[in-house]
């Protein structure tokens, strides 16, 4: 099936071509093909064909893609009135595999060389690798990514906010998927198996998404359904380890985790769609860590032609688990408070997103993005009968144009609605506006400007809490695909959630008591950067370099803090900056059967007072992170060894180290994931050991890091 | 080949030379189970026990090492653990007069001043002036009964 993408008068050449498979000479199927600096792009059909028609006269250049094969840069192709152009292209494999065309940091398509920012890109193959079902498992083997009990940290922005506020923003096809009232990301609503690509935009600030976007972004793309009807099956299954000290031991048998996904897939006429159910039922590592979930997802693609295609992509997630405070102490750090054990929650969660694309004229393209979100939980504790219902809706109307080859504009305007009825927030309601737009130019010598701004304004309960311009400047310079070196300023911002707002609760011993005179945090971001990807150098087969440095200065930073009274508000704290560094090297050797990756980040977090002297480290943030992977396929066999150390926590809101008593010691994470794989006939069978040594640490006081767990998982496509 | 043996080598290395880190590992101190009978005084915010190096009820601000977590006012019976590193020590049952949270943030300026809004409700004399020996990594059973 080919769709072209556009048709307009009958003035213009035509492009066609087929794409085949260097090693086996196969057509494939499903490469994209991006026209260079226009928003001209198609795929090929079920026999590797294409054809871009409408292409006035002249010479292109051709961004050929597919997940699981080398990028090709096709330069001038050339065409002629009412005449067409063939090409023969041949796709090399290349089981590194990273997608290498991105849409996030300036919201149209090119290459991962061509971005003004830092993005960091996951296939679906490193996802599989790990046999993933929620996606930090995965995010925390990135480059100046980690996690805090669950909550990511990009470059170090967010810390550990009690769960009330994100300063990173979580995207579902280009579309915000934060909750309303706590702004926090849930991984649990997130299709791991159905992910084409994960682009982590990881500096330039508020310019493109607007509040919650100051500490990166990250956006989920995923799959389009394939030609032939496909039917998938999946199975987890593993136990957690006994704990590896005798005094630990709290239950009988080990804890035991599986689940169960099926999705189904195929094309209706020139339509697209899957859905997927999964369950997932868990005993959990520690005793109020249990959960069982179902959710349900489908994707609707949707082909009007060859001027107007959209995407429907729902949600629904329904579970009940075990409501984990803080351990009962450190001598039982697997059991809940007595009291507590029998402490749980319930909830829902329905996500229904979609946009609809319009190609007004060859260089005019229209996006309009709808968006609404629910979510309600209640909790059954001894002492915590809180609920909330909230209800969100998002709407964005976005215009690209291409003024020339060698100029282009992306604007947009865009508009959230939030409601909430919470047992610890009380009724409230927010809405904001905001406008944006970005312009990039390519200037000689191979470098691109790209230019941007942001308006946003945001009510609280109809009052007018903030109003923000957010600017962004990035130059690029690109030679070939081979090398890179950006540099970028952006300013962010995020304004404090209802949550951080108004939280009236108990926190341990602490009462966490509303502020609402909190005003929004702003962010200056500079980063510089550099990439280079090298191939076939004698045994090597594969290098790939990135590097980058960077400074964030943060403004009126919201952070939860106990004052003299022990009573915790979120506040407005003094000034604090965030500098650091990543570097991360991945190497394919031996046809790239032997990769290797390793990935260093340094950050110092600390905060300032009024003239920039450090009076405090800043709290839950990781100064030092290492994390290297080696892989090794043959034939149908595959290995992985994966290492992850996170330097000691510097500093931490509620129980520090009492080197009196020995209590609430910190120590650096050192964690050792190991995998074997085994394809036979279609059945995928992978063996997975993670935390291999039971190292046992903390990220959050008085909650134990996961205890070892080995699982198997079992895949078949029909 | 040669470079499969250099990474043996250098993974060897590695292996001999380096010390593998141990993580959290089991703790020493003192748990219980703590049982009040009779009213709990109007003024007790919360209750804990203390552990002490040395035994001065008249002054415990001095000698206070650390406090086990806090008992809501009007439990009959609770649960106590004090993280203690090895050593012997003194165990008392005191009442908090102030905020629990409070308590928590303001127990440097109170140890400090040396004046802590405790009073002492532990009446057994023997349990008061009984010291306790903390070994490594073992957990000491001692309950307490409190008497309004």
């Amino acid at each position: 099936m080919t769709i072209p993408i556009f048709l307009f008068g009958q003035d213009y050449g035509k492009i066609t071509g087929n794409i085949f498979d260097r090693k086996t000479g196969k057509p494939l199927y499903g490469v994209n093909i991006l026209v260079k600096n226009t928003f001209v792009g198609t795929s090929t059909d079920a026999s590797g064909g294409f054809i871009i028609e409408n292409l006035k006269q002249g010479k292109y250049t051709l961004l050929i893609s597919m997940i699981g094969y080398k990028k090709r840069i096709i330069n001038n192709a050339e065409t002629f009135n009412d005449r067409s152009t063939g090409i023969e292209i041949e796709l090399e494999q290349d089981v590194l595999e990273s997608p290498s065309i991105i849409v996030t940091a300036t919201r149209k398509e090119q290459d991962v060389m061509e971005s003004p920012l830092s993005v960091s890109v996951i296939g679906p193959r490193q996802i599989s690798d790990k046999s993933a079902v929620s996606l930090a498992e995965v995010l925390t083997y990135q480059p100046g990514v980690n996690t805090v009990k669950g909550q990511l940290n990009i470059r170090g922005a967010s810390g550990y906010t009690l769960g009330a506020g994100s300063r990173s923003l979580l995207l579902i096809d280009g579309i915000p998927l934060l909750g309303s009232a706590a702004g926090n990301i849930s991984w649990t609503v997130i299709p791991t198996s159905e992910i084409e690509r994960v682009e982590i935009v990881k500096s330039g600030g508020s310019a493109m998404y607007g509040s919650s976007a100051m500490g990166g972004v990250l956006n989920i793309i995923t799959r389009n359904a394939p030609i032939e009807p496909e039917t998938r099956i999946r199975l987890k299954a593993g136990a957690y380890s006994q704990p590896k000290y005798e005094q630990w031991k709290w239950r009988d048998n080990p804890g035991i985790f599986n689940t169960l996904e099926i999705s189904y897939s195929r094309q209706i006429g020139k339509h697209g769609m899957w859905f997927r159910l999964q369950r997932d039922d868990t005993d959990g590592y520690t005793q109020l860590g249990w959960n069982k979930s179902y959710s349900l997802t489908s994707k609707v693609k949707l082909n009007f032609g060859s001027r107007y295609s959209g995407s429907i992509y729902g949600n629904y997630y329904t579970s009940k688990y075990g409501l984990p405070s803080q351990w009962k102490s450190a001598a039982d750090p697997f059991e809940a408070p007595l009291g507590d054990e029998n402490d749980k929650a319930n909830g829902y969660k329905f996500n229904l997103n979609g946009f609809l694309n319009f190609i007004y004229s060859p260089k005019t393209v229209m996006k309009l993005k709808l968006g609404y979100f629910d979510i309600e939980w209640q909790n059954d504790g001894r002492t915590n009968n809180d609920y909330s219902y909230e209800t969100k809706g998002f709407g964005e109307y976005q215009i690209s144009k291409n003024w020339t080859n060698k100029l282009s504009t992306v604007g947009g305007i865009t508009t959230q609605y939030a409601k909430i009825d919470a047992e610890i927030f009380g009724n409230h309601h927010s809405n904001s506006y905001a406008a944006y737009f970005l312009t990039q130019g390519n200037l000689k010598n191979n470098f691109t400007l790209s230019v941007g701004s942001r308006w946003e304004g945001y009510w609280v309960d109809d009052d007018i809490l903030d109003e923000t311009i957010a600017p962004q400047i990035a130059l690029n310079w690109n030679k070939d695909g081979v090398i890179a070196f950006r540099t970028s300023y952006g300013r962010g911002f995020r304004v404090p959630t209802i949550a951080e707002l108004f939280s009236s609760s108990q926190l341990n011993i602490f009462k966490v008591e509303p502020n609402p005179d909190l005003i929004a945090e702003t962010s200056d971001a500079f980063e510089i950067g550099s990439s280079l990807i090298l191939g076939n150098l004698g045994f090597i087969s594969l290098l790939k370099f990135d590097g980058a440095i960077f400074s964030n200065r943060y403004k009126n930073l919201i952070e939860p803090l106990p004052d003299d009274n022990g009573i915790i508000h979120f506040e407005n704290i003094t000034d604090a900056k965030i500098n650091g560094a990543e570097l991360g090297v991945n190497i394919g050797v031996l046809s790239n059967n032997l990769i290797f990756s390793t990935a260093y980040t340094w950050l110092d977090p600390v905060a300032v007072d009024n003239s920039g002297n450090v009076i405090d480290t800043l709290s839950y943030r990781f100064r030092h992170n290492w994390i290297s992977t080696i892989s090794g396929y043959w034939k149908q066999l595959s290995a992985t060894l994966e290492y992850r150390y996170a330097s000691r926590i510097g500093s931490v809101e509620l129980f520090d180290e009492n080197p009196l008593t020995g209590s609430d010691i910190r120590v650096p994470i050192h964690l050792w994931n190991v995998g074997f794989g085994y394809n036979w006939k279609g059945w995928e069978m992978q063996l997975r050991i993670e935390n291999l040594f039971q190292y046992y640490y903390v990220e959050l006081e008085r909650n134990l890091g996961e205890e070892r767990r080995i699982s198997i998982n079992i895949s078949k496509s029909f | 080949m040669r470079i499969i043996a250099i990474l043996l080598i250098i993974c060897s290395f590695l292996v001999v030379t380096c010390e593998i880190p141990v993580g959290l590992e089991p703790v020493s101190g003192v748990e219980g189970k703590i049982t009040f009978h009779g009213n709990w005084q109007a003024d007790i915010k919360a209750a804990a026990i203390i552990a002490l190096d040395e035994l001065d009820l008249e002054n415990p601000a001095a000698n206070l090492v650390t406090y086990s977590n806090l008992i809501n006012p009007g439990t009959n019976e609770a649960e106590y653990f004090i993280q203690l590193l090895p050593g012997q020590y003194y165990l008392a049952a005191v009442g908090i007069t102030v905020d629990p949270g409070f308590f928590a943030v303001k127990i440097d300026s109170f140890l400090s001043a040396e004046t802590i809004p405790i009073v002492i409700i532990d009446n057994d004399l023997r349990n008061l002036t009984t010291p306790i020996n903390i070994k490594s990594q073992e957990i000491t059973v001692a309950d307490r009964e409190i008497v309004f």
